[in-house]
Formats: C-alpha cells, structure tokens, sequence
C-alpha cells in the first residue's frame, strides 16, 4: 500500500506494528521480509518515486578534512536509495573483518563472519546475483578461460565479486512494496524528529514532515533506522531536547567512526607475455571478477587492513581521473555526463571505453586500482551545522579523516603484488611516486571514496565502544534500532551493499523473533 | 632502437660482436651482468639507466664496477661464480633473481619492484 503523506490531513496519526525509517536497500529488504506476516509495517520514505530536487537537497552539507563528494549528491533521497545510481559491485566480509586485530584501532565487530552465514545467501538473491559461489576454483570450473595468475595465495589470493544486474530497488521492488498488504509505505514523509518515553529507554513515536508543510505522528513498537550512515547519526544527533547529546549518545560516539574505502590507481602490472586475464575483468556472462585481495596472514604479519586491487588495461587505466575529481557536482543527475565528458578530453568516447572493457582483448600492461579498508577514526565523523534545512532539521557536515596506516596498508598490498609477480617470474610491477615516498605519511588528495558510507552508529557490546549492540539495538533505547552499513564496526575492502542487505536481514529476523515474544 | 643500442653496447663492449639484431630477439643473450632479462622488456635503455643510477644512490656502498660486478656473480650461498661462459652467468643471474623475489631481497627503484639483483645489473649498465 503507497501513501503519499502530503496528501493526507495535517497531523495524521499512523500507527503500526514496526516503522522502518528510509526506504533504500536496507529499508525496502527489511519490509518485504515482513511481507505477508500479521504485522503492520510502516515504511517512511522522504521523498518519492522520482527525483525530486527539493527533497534531495535536504542532504546538503559541507565537507571538512580529506577531500569528498559533494554531500547532496552522495546518496539519493528517493524510494530506493542510493541503488538508483550504484554500480552493482557486490562481495562478501571476509572472516578477518569481524575480529579484532590488535594493529587495527577500534577493530572488531560483537558478531562473526558465521553469524552472517544465513543472511549472505538471502542478501543474494535481492540483489539478483548468479550462484552463490565465492570460490575462484568453482568459476573455473565454469569457464576454462579464468585462469588465476600464478600468485602464492598465502599472500594474494583471488577475491570473487559479483555484479548485480544492478537491481534498483525503486523499480524492481515497487510492485511488490506497493501491493503488499501489510506495508505501508509513506512517501514524501522526511523523519524530523524522535520522541522518547520519559526516561529514554524507548522511542515513543517519530515526526514527519514534508514540503507541502504536513506534519504526522508515526507510533509504533520498534522503529529502524535505515537512512543511511550520514542521515542516521544526524537524525540521533538533532534528536536532543530529551537527551543533549543526542539519542544513543551519552557516549559521544554517534556520528563517529566515519569509514569510506579508499580508491585509486596505485600502479602498473607488466606482463611478460599479453594476457586478456580474463578472470580479472568484467563483462563475462557468468558476471563474476576476481580482484587480487590480500591474505589474512599477511595482514596480520605487515600489519595492514584489509585490501584487494583489481587490473583495467593500462591504456585505459591512465586516461581515467580519480573519481572524486569527476563527480564534482551538487546535483546527482549529472554525474554519468561528467564521467563521458572528462573520458572524451581524452578521446575515451563511451562506445569505444566500453567496448574495450568488456571485449578482453589481450594486454601486457594493467593499471593497478585499490580500494583499501579504511581504519576505523573517531575524528571522521558527521557533526550537526548550525544551518538547518528546509524542514527545520540540522544540516549534517562530514569531516572525513584518514590515519597513515591507510596509506600503508595501500602501499603494502601493491608491494605485495610486486614481490608476488616477480617471484611467479610473469612481470613487473611498478608504484605511483606517492606510494613510495615515505615521508608523506598520508595518501594523496585525490584518494576517492566509492560513495560507501560506513559507521557513524557502530556496532559493540560496549556502549563505551558503540553506539549499537550485536542484534543493531541501540544501546540503551529498547525498541530502537539500526540498519545498514552505518552499524558496521570497521569497513572492510569490498563494497558493503551485499552486506547492508545481510546485516539488515538478520536485523529483521531478530525483530520477528522478538515480535513472538 | 634504445632498446638496441643499450644491449648492443653492453655487448661490444664485453665480446666485440655487432649483435644488436640477435639481442633484439634474445635479450637474454646480451651481457648478462648488466642485462635484466624480464625488467628490460619494459623499461628502455634511459630508464634501465635511470634506475641504475637511482641504486647506486640508494646504496651509496655498491657505486662501483667491480663491487657490483662481485655481487652479481656471487651466489647466493657465498661463491662467486668463476665461469666466464654467459649462459652460466645467465642461469646464476636468473636464479638469484628468482630467489631474491622468494625472500624478500626486494628493493623499489624508480616505482619498480625489482629484485636486488636486478637493481645491481641496472646500476652496472648505468656505469657502462
């Protein structure tokens, strides 16, 4: 059932058994896992089906520290979310991510790689991926031409991602959400604020506005939070008339923790022979890739984040601006037009790009592209401005902080590659001049993000550490929780939306669980 | 062409031959002290030079002919190889390459991760 709430009267009361703030990939998994239950699901979205540039620039900010994307336009505030604009690159956490690593600070998540185990699968086929297989051994088995480079897979071994269709939550999934029975999906109803019980061990109920000037009341039992890291926090954060710090935070960690994954080219892969290294690039039918990730052990013995580095033909690689000096713009719509438009200064026109990509001619020379996990940083975070935005809600800056060892895990999984590629005798590899100067300790300016917000309400058993606890309860408020890549404790290196969708899963699962009680 | 003129340098200049066609093809068969057999397929004869001189300045105690000449031929279990035959040397050289990338006795010259060997040929040639 869809309602759009400018249409109502002003000052409807909804009620219902739970309400799920957002109605982006952790939101919209969450609801159609309660399709056909006995329960009420409410679904606030705040803006609609379409984009609508009056509701998108309730997400404008100002960046502080490392150099960002324009905040309006890194996330998309419609049905949907961020999936309006993704590009579909899904893997899962690897074991190591979960735990603690005594050279990782703040690492280690209350819940393991196992506990994730029934919820990946399910994660899966939302986002509409092939074969659950994560093993590289399986795909070759699958197609002769995915051949490993000869690497030891003590040190580099090959990370399998999928590549869904992308699915697009707000296409794919609207049918369903709309003829749902039980979910009631509100549009154009932006949370503007959450009020507690008396003592703030429950959330009572949550206000929405929207720009018709309506104003409703959302009463339910339990209420998720699924509006991405940056909206999250500073929903909490501007929710501070019945705690002053803001709900969640009488430890000052709401809005902490901001993670992102470090991209960019780092270096070039020589071959000795040409090589269309086919199980490293995109475009086969089975949609699958490999990247080149670094090994636990060796993590643990150069002690380094987690990493993975995939190949794009040199040629190609070098005409490529990093990305966070292409999508430059407020507004989201443009960003596919600034990519072809800076591709075409270097006669890279998008048919040609394309074609190279996906036909897997043969090359001697790839670029290096690493995405690297980002160590978890109290100083990056989300903190409130003083301007408010059209609806009345503290607008949220990010003030986005790398530590060195970020640089050091990137140079270490390059060098890694190196040793690796001139002990198999197949080449060379040669790193970026910036990567080998030690005396910056920091990586450089134009160091991307993949548009992945991570922490900001982080996951610990110790509400000293997060703000969350292992079942995505905020700590100290019974009925409140959170969903999505905002409860992740550290970031790992791959792209989170398979595992905002599996986290959220299990979330939901909790929450059927405790609705039987 | 830069490709050739290094290796036929290097090559006169130890036996005498104009073989600036046969290198060409066989770049192993140049002077194998001064010839990286994997590294010069990528690199032409100015930037093999460059990272030459770039060891030597990283490693201010290797700057000299014969001290590098010495820790080429010298296996990695302490014997210097008395052989004059190239192939001899080629297969010491490839050898202390291959287990100089198996332990770690990896060095970046110029961005390149190279084997130590490798940079000590780079900084002979730079010498020729």
């Amino acid at each position: 059932m869809h309602i759009d709430a400018r249409q109502l009267d002003n000052g409807t009361l909804i009620e219902g058994d739970i309400c799920i703030i957002g109605a982006g990939a952790a939101g919209i998994s969450i609801a159609l896992d309660w399709e056909n239950t006995p329960y009420k699901v409410i679904l606030l979205e705040g803006g609609g089906f379409e984009y609508d540039d009056q509701v998108q620039e309730l997400f404008n900010g100002k960046i502080t520290g490392h150099p960002y994307y324009p905040m309006k336009s890194s996330r998309l505030h419609y049905f949907g979310g961020a999936t309006g604009h993704w590009g579909g690159m899904c893997s899962t956490f690897d074991a190591i991510d979960f735990k603690k690593r005594d050279w990782v600070e703040n690492s280690g998540w209350p819940i393991k790689l196992e506990d994730m185990a029934a919820f990946y699968p399910k994660a899966h086929e939302v986002l509409e991926l092939g074969p659950y297989e994560w093993d590289a051994k399986y795909w070759q088995k699958e197609n002769a031409a995915f051949v490993s480079l000869p690497l030891d897979e003590n040190a580099i071994w090959d990370k399998i991602w999928h590549f869904s269709p992308p699915t697009r939550f707000g296409t794919r999934y609207k049918d369903a959400v709309v003829n749902a029975k039980n979910i009631h999906l509100y549009t154009y109803a932006n949370v503007v604020g959450i009020d507690a019980v008396e003592n703030v061990s429950a959330i009572k109920e949550v206000t929405v506005k929207n720009h018709a000037g309506k104003q409703h009341t959302v009463r339910a039992k339990y209420f998720v939070m699924a509006c991405c890291s940056i909206q999250n926090s500073r929903l909490l954060l501007a929710c501070n008339k019945q705690a002053a710090k803001g709900l969640g935070n009488d430890n000052d960690l709401v809005g902490r923790y901001f993670m992102e994954h470090l991209e960019l080219h780092t270096g070039e892969l020589w071959l000795n022979h040409k090589d269309a290294l086919k199980l490293y690039q995109i475009g086969n039918k089975e949609k699958i890739r490999a990247e080149l990730s670094i090994s636990a052990k060796k993590q643990e013995e150069l002690k380094v984040l987690n990493a993975t580095v995939s190949l794009m033909p040199l040629d190609m690689a070098r005409k490529l601006q990093p990305a966070v000096k292409v999508y430059t713009y407020d507004d989201p719509r443009k960003s596919s037009d600034t990519l072809w438009k800076y591709s075409n200064t270097y006669n890279l026109d998008k048919r040609n790009f394309l074609q190279r990509m996906l036909t897997g001619n043969d090359h001697n020379a790839f670029g290096l592209y690493t995405r690297a996990e980002q160590q978890p940083n109290p100083e990056s975070r989300v903190v409130l401005s003083d301007e408010k935005d059209a609806l009345g809600v503290p607008r949220a800056n990010l003030n986005w902080a790398l530590t060195p060892i970020d640089k050091k895990t990137v140079f270490a999984i390059n060098h890694l590659i190196g040793e690796q590629v001139g002990a198999a005798g197949i080449g060379r590899v040669k790193l970026k001049d910036w990567l080998i100067d030690d005396t910056d300790k920091q990586l450089p300016d134009y160091t991307s993000g993949g548009w992945h917000h991570m922490g900001t309400t982080r996951m610990s058993e110790d509400p000293k550490e997060g703000v969350v606890n292992a079942n995505c309860q905020v700590h100290g408020i019974n009925n409140l929780y959170i969903a999505g890549s905002s409860c992740f404790t550290t970031g790992g290196s791959v792209n989170p939306t398979l595992t905002v969708v599996a986290i959220s899963l299990r979330l939901s699962n909790y929450l059927k669980e405790r609705m039987k009680m | 062409m830069k490709r050739r003129t290094f290796i036929a340098t290097t090559s006169i200049a130890a036996i005498g031959l104009p073989v600036a066609y046969y290198i060409k093809k066989r770049i192993s068969k140049g002077n194998p002290t001064t010839t990286t057999a994997l590294l010069s397929r990528f690199c032409d004869e100015r930037e093999l030079k460059e990272i030459g001189a770039a060891y030597r300045t990283l490693v201010p105690a290797e700057n000299e002919k014969q001290k590098l000449t010495d820790l080429i031929l010298t296996g990695t279990d302490g014997k210097k190889l008395s052989a004059s035959d190239w192939s001899d040397i080629e297969d010491l050289v490839s050898k202390k390459v291959h287990e100089d990338f198996l332990s770690q006795r990896v060095i970046i010259v110029k961005g390149w991760v190279i084997s130590t060997t490798e940079a000590r040929q780079c900084a002979l040639f730079s010498l020729s």
